[in-house]
């Protein structure tokens, strides 16, 4: 006892251990659960491990034809098993608990899961998990609204408070508009805290391409779309909702060529929401990162800071699509590169660090041999836990339905 | 080249005489020394002689710390061994010490040690080694374990 007290804060032994080691000792006695739960503690820890940040994370390919992800990079920083196997395990078993359902993932953030479930009659239902609690949560079927032309799609924000999970928002989203001229974005919001479904019409003063893309980035309460034929990001905070849509021109403007899909990407790095482009097709590529540096701003020169500029040093091929950055290390970029060999075609993942220029090639991608299509960017997840795995917020109403563990 | 000599006495009476370079490893004799200018003789109250003398060892090994990436490793390599040579109970005596005086390297290496040597401990083996008292009741226990269940092993769970 006296060893913790007296020692635990002088930046010793438990700052030094893994997020695993640390949960588990939370039940070696009262005294240090509450120092290993307390703020202070936390503060510390990351003081100490700024370097090496502690969630675990994984890449994941998220496969349009099956449930099960695929899963490329991963640091476990001490669990019992990656993410992504975790991830793969865990949907198959909450399947199972409903009745073999059509589910799929359509969204990750912070260690949740947001899955769509296919019903017979109305709208989809949603259900809330984290895979590594082994909890999950049904979420009341959304009420029909027929005054929208459809959803396009649906999106899952937190409301993080220094690695803590206080509440999240299930995002229904679609266009609304008159005619072709599609000027406001409408949601249909879930929210954790108050239990039940609100509508919103949101104007975005600019008009949308019709296609929005389906995979809003989620990060710090807010999603991202990334649209290419506008050049623009669309982001709206859903913990700070205003009347307006935030547009953030992407840096480079839309002045050239028109950019072919699938050249660009956002991702998170250090905190940060990137944006990466390959000016593909062209002989000596080049590879852009940029960072968001603030969403007030309409010029994008003071949006943006330009992080790398750089031709990738060995010969990727023409066909090179960013499509993640190392969540905790800013020089470690994620690409998939079309090469041909004996007159196939095939698709590498290949891993870069953009500070000493080496590219490697991820093996056992290339069996996994299909249309390169299939590897949009936006089928690639980054799947980050939070610094912490408390407590998941029940939202009132609901049940919180917890698998039994698995051995 | 100065060589002053400085005694450093523990809490038990032994005295060690060490060139003042490697009393100043020990930032609470260097502030000392600082304040007061001429010191030959420290009382160390909170340190008893057998670990005063590890904590010097450790000093004097790290006295001229050399930049070069082959000094470093072999330092590391060093510093790896003088760890081992301990126990559980002596690199806490060690952690307090290196606290007391204010050796940052060396609190830096052996929390690290103790951190590398019970990561995979059970709470069970923990309380045993540090001598914490389990207050929690059989059902808040269970409680706190099903909340951390992710962070078990099958092995860490108690057998029924």
């Amino acid at each position: 006892m006296h060893y913790v007290s007296s020692r635990a804060g002088d930046g010793d032994v438990f700052e030094r251990l893994r997020i695993r080691d640390i949960a588990k000792l939370r039940s070696v006695c009262r005294e240090w659960k509450s120092l290993l739960e307390s703020s202070y503690f936390r503060d510390l820890y990351r003081t100490i491990n700024h370097r090496n940040l502690s969630s675990p994370w994984s890449i994941l390919y998220r496969d349009q034809y099956s449930n099960t992800p695929l899963e490329f990079f991963y640091e476990k920083w001490g669990l019992k098993q990656s993410l992504g196997s975790c991830v793969s395990r865990f949907l198959h078993e909450v399947k199972a608990a409903n009745n073999n359902k059509r589910m799929g993932a359509l969204s990750l953030t912070d260690g949740l899961i947001l899955l769509g479930v296919s019903t017979n009659s109305g709208p989809n239902m949603f259900c809330v998990a984290n895979p590594v609690l082994r909890q999950w949560i049904k979420i009341p079927q959304p009420p029909s609204c027929s005054s929208v032309d459809g959803f396009l799609g649906a999106g899952l924000v937190t409301d993080m408070n220094n690695g803590d999970l206080l509440g999240y928002k299930v995002v229904r989203y679609g266009l609304s508009g008159i005619c072709s001229e599609w000027c406001s974005l409408f949601f249909q919001i879930y929210s954790s805290d108050s239990g039940y479904w609100t509508y919103h019409y949101v104007s975005t003063e600019r008009s949308i391409e019709k296609r929005l893309p389906s995979n809003p980035i989620s990060f710090n309460g807010y999603l991202h779309w990334l649209c290419r034929a506008t050049q623009v990001i669309f982001a709206y905070d859903f913990y700070a909702p205003t009347e307006f849509c935030r547009i953030i021109d992407l840096p480079q403007g839309s002045a050239k060529t028109p950019v072919k899909a699938d050249e660009e990407t956002l991702t998170i790095s250090c905190g940060s929401l990137m944006y990466m482009n390959i000016d593909t097709g062209r002989p000596n590529q080049q590879l852009k990162i940029w960072r968001l540096k603030n969403y007030m701003s309409d010029s994008s020169k003071e949006s943006w800071e330009l992080l790398w500029n750089l031709m990738p040093g060995i010969d990727l091929g023409l066909a090179t699509v960013p499509v993640a950055m190392h969540p905790f290390d800013k020089e470690i970029v994620y690409l998939v590169t079309r090469k041909t060999r004996y007159s196939r075609k095939h698709a590498y993942l290949v891993s870069g660090n953009l500070g000493t220029k080496k590219f490697q090639i991820h093996k056992g991608w290339k069996q996994r041999h299909r249309e390169f299509g299939d590897y949009q960017s936006h089928m690639f997840h980054q799947f980050v836990l939070p610094q912490r795995l408390g407590s998941f917020p029940c939202p009132p109403g609901c049940t919180l339905v917890t698998l039994p563990d698995p051995h | 080249m100065s060589s002053n000599k400085i005694v450093l006495t523990s809490s038990d009476g032994e005295s060690f005489e060490v060139e003042e370079v490697v009393a100043r490893k020990l930032q609470i004799v260097g502030h000392m020394i600082e304040d007061d200018c001429v010191i030959n003789e420290i009382p160390l109250q909170n340190v008893t002689g057998d670990i005063l003398s590890m904590v010097i060892e450790y000093c004097k090994t790290h006295v001229d710390e050399e930049e070069s990436e082959e000094a470093q490793t072999k330092l590391k390599t060093w510093d790896k061994e003088f760890m081992k040579k301990f126990d559980l109970k002596t690199h806490l005596k060690i952690i307090l010490a290196a606290n007391y005086l204010n050796v940052k390297g060396l609190l830096d290496l052996v929390s690290q040690t103790i951190a590398d040597n019970i990561k995979d401990y059970t709470p069970e083996k923990i309380r045993e080694v540090f001598g914490v008292e389990n207050d929690y009741t059989e059902e808040e226990e269970a409680e706190v374990r099903k909340e951390n269940a992710w962070a078990f092993d099958e092995a860490d769970t108690p057998k029924p």
